[in-house]
């Protein structure tokens, strides 16, 4: 299974970021092989449209779990057309976030925040 | 001959100051300002012809889609989305550029018209009147501004209205434009956002004047940035409780004795520096 973390660094003891378009980065844990991976998040920087192409860099990482603060409107209109699973932050870091996923302590996303949130 | 009124800060006077100039000189008024535009406000048009304004937006056929993923791939602002079952379409986003449809080979896209906002036209007393309106909730304003700068006869004297700020919409305002008055006033916002419009119309090659509006015992603050930068000012307009009591009411500066003096000499100031 692969869950994606909205980061703010590129190091497993880097904080969660809330932000999910607009986060940093994006940190990929594979919960087979144990290993992580890290990607630049390429949509940050547009000035409108950054939900879609996120959500389209997370579906095309075929990632099965995702984390992160809020979910915008259009973002989160993709994510349910997917069989991808959304969650809540809860916690500083990506391991501490990790663990709290595995341990069933995140809260599943069911409805949008606010457009630009995370601007 | 097209003077644009540009501020890089909203709120400073532009309006305010192109529509006086507008009335005094019997210019056409073109309000670019879509967002917000209150041109109408002081120039009390009458409209003759509304045109709805739009873009071009993507309906895709998923009979005929494979999911090449070429059109989402192609598009540069986060319309389409592959969700691995079919294409989404977040139409809000789409700038109507046409390449999604240009790089499907599976002939799945249609492009189909889109309202945005209206463009208005009309007269008022003493010329042409035209304003564009963007629709609440539309983040593209530049389609509109484009159906209103249509309308531009280049041949008559024209006075454009742009939005504030340096984004596209200004841009697109500035295109063919002989002179930029840039519209300030003495804060420390003023000047910041001054020197980001300056920097605009330098990279556009468009001459350019400063009027300080509400010009007050400050002025100093945006007068140094101009002596440094060696930047020409044409005029100041005082800072009043008589103006902001007139404005507030919609009526224009000029019906003021004291005010239509000094639009007089503004008016003369730009369109000598116009006509070099």
């Amino acid at each position: 299974m692969k869950i994606l973390i909205s980061s703010k660094g590129n190091q497993i003891d880097s904080n969660a970021d809330n932000r999910f378009a607009r986060a940093e980065c994006f940190v990929v844990y594979n919960t087979d092989s144990k290993e992580y991976t890290f990607i630049d998040n390429n949509a940050k920087d547009g000035a409108h449209g950054a939900g879609p192409k996120a959500a389209q860099i997370v579906i095309d990482l075929n990632i099965d779990v995702l984390i992160t603060g809020n979910l915008g409107p259009r973002a989160l209109a993709v994510i349910e057309n997917t069989n991808i699973k959304s969650y809540r932050i809860n916690g500083n870091t990506i391991e501490e976030n990790i663990k709290n996923y595995l341990d069933g302590k995140l809260e599943e996303i069911a409805s949008a925040g606010p457009s630009h949130a995370g601007n | 001959m097209n003077i644009v009124f540009l501020s890089g800060k909203g709120g400073t006077g532009k309006t305010t100051v192109s529509t006086n100039i507008a009335y005094l000189n019997g210019f056409n008024y073109f309000d670019c300002d879509v967002e917000e535009p209150n041109g109408h406000i002081f120039l009390k048009p009458t409209i003759n012809k509304v045109i709805n304004s739009g873009v071009l937006n993507p309906i895709i056929d998923s009979d005929k889609c494979t999911l090449c993923n070429e059109c989402v791939k192609n598009c540069q602002f986060g319309t389409l989305v592959n969700t691995g079952k079919k294409i989404m379409v977040f139409s809000e986003l789409c700038h109507g550029c046409g390449t999604c449809s240009l790089s499907c080979k599976f002939d799945a896209i249609t492009e189909v018209k889109r309202t945005l906002g209206k463009v208005e036209v009309g007269t008022y007393e003493k010329g042409k009147f035209v304003r564009g309106i963007l629709n609440v909730k539309e983040p593209l304003a530049v389609p509109v501004i484009k159906d209103v700068k249509v309308l531009i006869n280049r041949n008559e004297n024209n006075i454009i209205d742009s939005p504030p700020g340096t984004s596209c919409t200004v841009v697109e305002t500035l295109e063919d434009m002989d002179y930029a008055v840039l519209v300030t006033e003495p804060t420390k916002f003023g000047l910041s956002d001054l020197k980001m419009a300056v920097s605009v119309v330098r990279q556009m090659k468009i001459p350019f004047g400063i009027v300080i509006n509400r010009s007050s015992k400050d002025d100093h603050i945006i007068l140094d940035y101009l002596e440094s930068d060696n930047i020409d000012l044409i005029g100041k307009i005082p800072y009043s409780m008589k103006a902001a009591r007139l404005y507030s009411k919609g009526i224009m500066l000029i019906s003021d004795d004291e005010f239509n003096q000094r639009f007089r000499d503004l008016s003369k100031e730009i369109l000598k520096r116009v006509e070099k």
